[in-house]
């Protein structure tokens, strides 16, 4: 399943160099997360670019603004190097962790960059250069209400999963019950055979990267499979299931927990 | 739904070893020498450490002798035929024999921002290092799934912006930030490399936030003997300093680090760096320098540091905005330096932002004197200033004579 995008991407041609493409290709950046609604807290956004992109200075190009269209300052982290994939296609946005986190200088200050109950959006100029200098030609603007800054833990007992039949390619799909990181879906989250080995298969993401659907290469076995889940694992807030991201003052050390848990998959006769 | 624990680390991601090969750099960050024939150079934006052969390196100087370079920025526009004003200084580190400084920075010329390492002698001679030629290992820092599952879309790999690096006992000891998921992982790998690092999680109790962290990464490292004990000497943003043995940085482990002090609030820590006096005994003397860049720079001894660490760490929010606690520390004043390396026996080598200029100077310190006399008028420079006749003063005459020719200023002697 395609992730549905919301972004809205407007055709706004601002020119560019002989050599570069002459007009926007409408869905060319995506942006996630992808639900309507982001906790308040939200600690990252990512923007995939349609080719690898100029590594500086994009932070100019990239704005969080409100719903009467005025920038949020000082809303992401200033890192001395952007997060890029090593291809440049991909680049973390963090939102500055000093602000999300209680109790710090930053937040105590100025407070988050999200309120709860606001609208935003989040727009990658079409200003934004490539790699060979060519401008991207269009904004990419995706919008998204604040919700309440999320303080729980993600919960693998509370999930649900399908229950594929032996014999078909159906997929398995985990509900999370609430939106996720769509790397750590991607990463922290496997089927194991018995003996361990990963089950060959693809991973697609739906509804605001809250489903995780799991399509087997080969046909669903009649054996023991189950779903493990690494501790890394984060929500769209960075909590993981051992820790919250932002352990407010006061409360004890966190504890690192059991480094994977993992679910059975029921698999139907 | 039952929900069950496996005591075993999954690895579905893993970093890769690059074949030996030329190649281009797209940013030239970290340099750590693992011995004179060798420069690490740390690619951020790539994720990626080269390590650099060096070509045959000259000889040892007579003596130690420092450097006075100010205004680098225009010894290296005219070297290298770049913009003066469009440098970005990234790293500094001396070479083990003959002391030149080998400088990171990203250069422009011709109106395009490039990647640079260059050296730079104490008389101003510049040479700039052909890094696609000379890089002989790579080691490359990336997270990618290589079980084969298959995504809905292309995935690209995560890479690591390396904060810091370290080489001690054979081994490359390397801090940074993962451009995907927001982690603090200490790598360890051995060079030649060889295999993957050993990856390590750390979290630390950070006073000053009252709170334990588990993902800001480390900003600064070094790695010394305390004790018998081989140890990363870590700092991080706001300012908590941080000891953690090496032996626990074992491949998956998740592990407290001991926070010792923290050193103060809204501050970043630009480099962690050992090295040694000779005292008025000639006795060695190591101390531990931690150059901030929004406070002092702190000065810390091996004994406190080696008590706090085997001590119990801080373990209690600070009792106020602005406290520092923990392991005792001599504030230097070396403001304006953002980044320094142990040079000889006699001096510390530092890029210094000149407060005065906006220029940035390569220049040393004297250690046990850590300021440059020749930037501060006092009472000592009025010419009818007559030093005491006795004892003391003399120390301080001859003391200040020897500023005075270190700095440059043989006729000022008096």
């Amino acid at each position: 399943m395609r992730c549905a995008l919301t972004s809205l991407l407007l055709a706004i041609a601002v020119g560019g160099a002989a050599a570069c493409p002459v007009s926007p290709t409408p869905g060319q950046v995506e942006i996630y997360p992808t639900a309507e609604e982001l906790p308040a807290n939200l600690l990252r956004i990512f923007v995939y670019f349609p080719r690898p992109m100029e590594r500086t200075d994009i932070l100019g190009h990239i704005a969080l603004v409100d719903e009467a269209g005025r920038e949020v300052e000082g809303a992401f982290l200033n890192n001395r190097y952007d997060l890029w994939s090593p291809d440049a296609t991909r680049l973390t946005v963090m939102l500055d962790p000093g602000r999300v986190k209680t109790g710090l200088a930053a937040h105590d200050a100025i407070g988050r960059a999200l309120e709860e109950g606001q609208r935003y959006a989040l727009v990658v100029r079409g200003g934004a250069k490539d790699a060979q200098g060519c401008i991207l030609g269009a904004d990419a603007v995706q919008a998204f209400v604040a919700g309440p800054p999320d303080f729980d833990l993600p919960a693998p007992q509370d999930w649900a999963l399908t229950r594929p039949e032996v014999g078909t390619r159906d997929p398995l799909v985990v509900d999370l019950g609430s939106p996720h990181d769509h790397l750590s879906m991607v990463y922290r989250l496997r089927v194991l055979d018995a003996d361990g080995t990963p089950v060959p298969g693809r991973i697609d993401l739906g509804a605001g990267e809250s489903l995780w659907h799991f399509t087997p290469v080969a046909l669903w076995p009649d054996k023991p499979l189950r779903v493990i889940i690494d501790h890394r694992l984060e929500d769209l807030a960075g909590n993981r299931p051992g820790a919250l991201f932002d352990q407010p003052i006061g409360t004890p050390a966190s504890r690192w927990a059991a480094e994977i848990d993992w679910m059975p998959v029921q698999i139907t006769q | 739904m039952p929900l069950q624990s496996l005591t075993t680390s999954l690895s579905v991601l893993a970093l890769s070893v690059g074949l030996a090969q030329a190649q281009d750099l797209q940013s030239a960050s970290v340099l750590e020498f693992a011995d004179a024939d060798t420069l690490f150079v740390a690619d951020s934006m790539a994720g990626a450490i080269h390590a650099i052969a060096l070509p045959e390196a000259g000889t040892a100087p007579a003596a130690p002798a420092p450097y006075n370079l100010l205004d680098l920025d225009g010894v290296l526009a005219e070297a290298l035929g770049a913009d003066v004003r469009g440098f970005t200084y990234h790293d500094l580190a001396v070479h083990p024999v003959t002391r030149d400084a080998y400088i990171s920075l990203t250069a422009t010329i011709d109106g395009v921002a490039q990647p640079a390492v260059v050296t730079v002698t104490r008389e101003g001679a510049v040479q700039r290092l052909d890094l696609s030629v000379l890089s002989t290992d790579i080691f490359t820092l990336q997270d990618a799934a290589d079980d084969g599952i298959t995504f809905w879309r292309d995935i690209p790999a995560a890479s690591f912006t390396v904060t810091d690096l370290d080489f001690a006992n054979g081994e490359l000891f390397i801090s940074g930030l993962s451009t995907g998921e927001f982690a603090s992982t200490l790598r360890r790998v051995p060079f030649p490399f060889a295999g993957a690092a050993n990856a390590t999680g750390i979290e630390i109790y950070h006073a000053a936030h009252g709170q334990t962290e588990t993902r800001a990464p480390i900003r600064a490292m070094t790695v010394l003997d305390l004790d018998g004990v081989s140890t990363v000497v870590a700092a991080y943003t706001c300012t908590p300093l941080v000891t953690i043995p090496t032996a626990d940085l074992t491949d998956g482990a998740n592990i407290s680090g001991r926070t010792i002090a923290e050193l103060g609030y809204g501050n970043t820590p630009l480099e962690v760096l050992d090295f040694q006096v000779m005292d008025r005994q000639g006795n060695a003397a190591t101390y531990v320098l931690v150059i901030n860049r929004e406070m002092d720079a702190d000065l810390i001894s091996l004994g406190d540091l080696t008590t706090a660490a085997s001590a119990p760490g801080i373990t209690e929010p600070i009792p106020y905005l602005g406290a520092t606690v923990g392991v005792a520390t001599t504030p230097l004043p070396l403001s304006g330096v953002l980044q320094a390396a142990d040079q000889d026996a006699q001096f510390l080598l530092t890029l210094r932002r000149n407060l005065d200029t906006g220029a940035m100077d390569l220049v040393s310190f004297r250690k046990g004197a850590y300021l440059r006399l020749s930037e501060f008028v006092s009472e000592y420079n009025f010419p009818d200033y007559e030093y005491a006749d006795n004892q003391s003063a003399e120390g301080t005459r001859m003391f200040q004579n020897m500023l005075k020719g270190d700095e440059g200023f043989p006729d000022l002697m008096r």
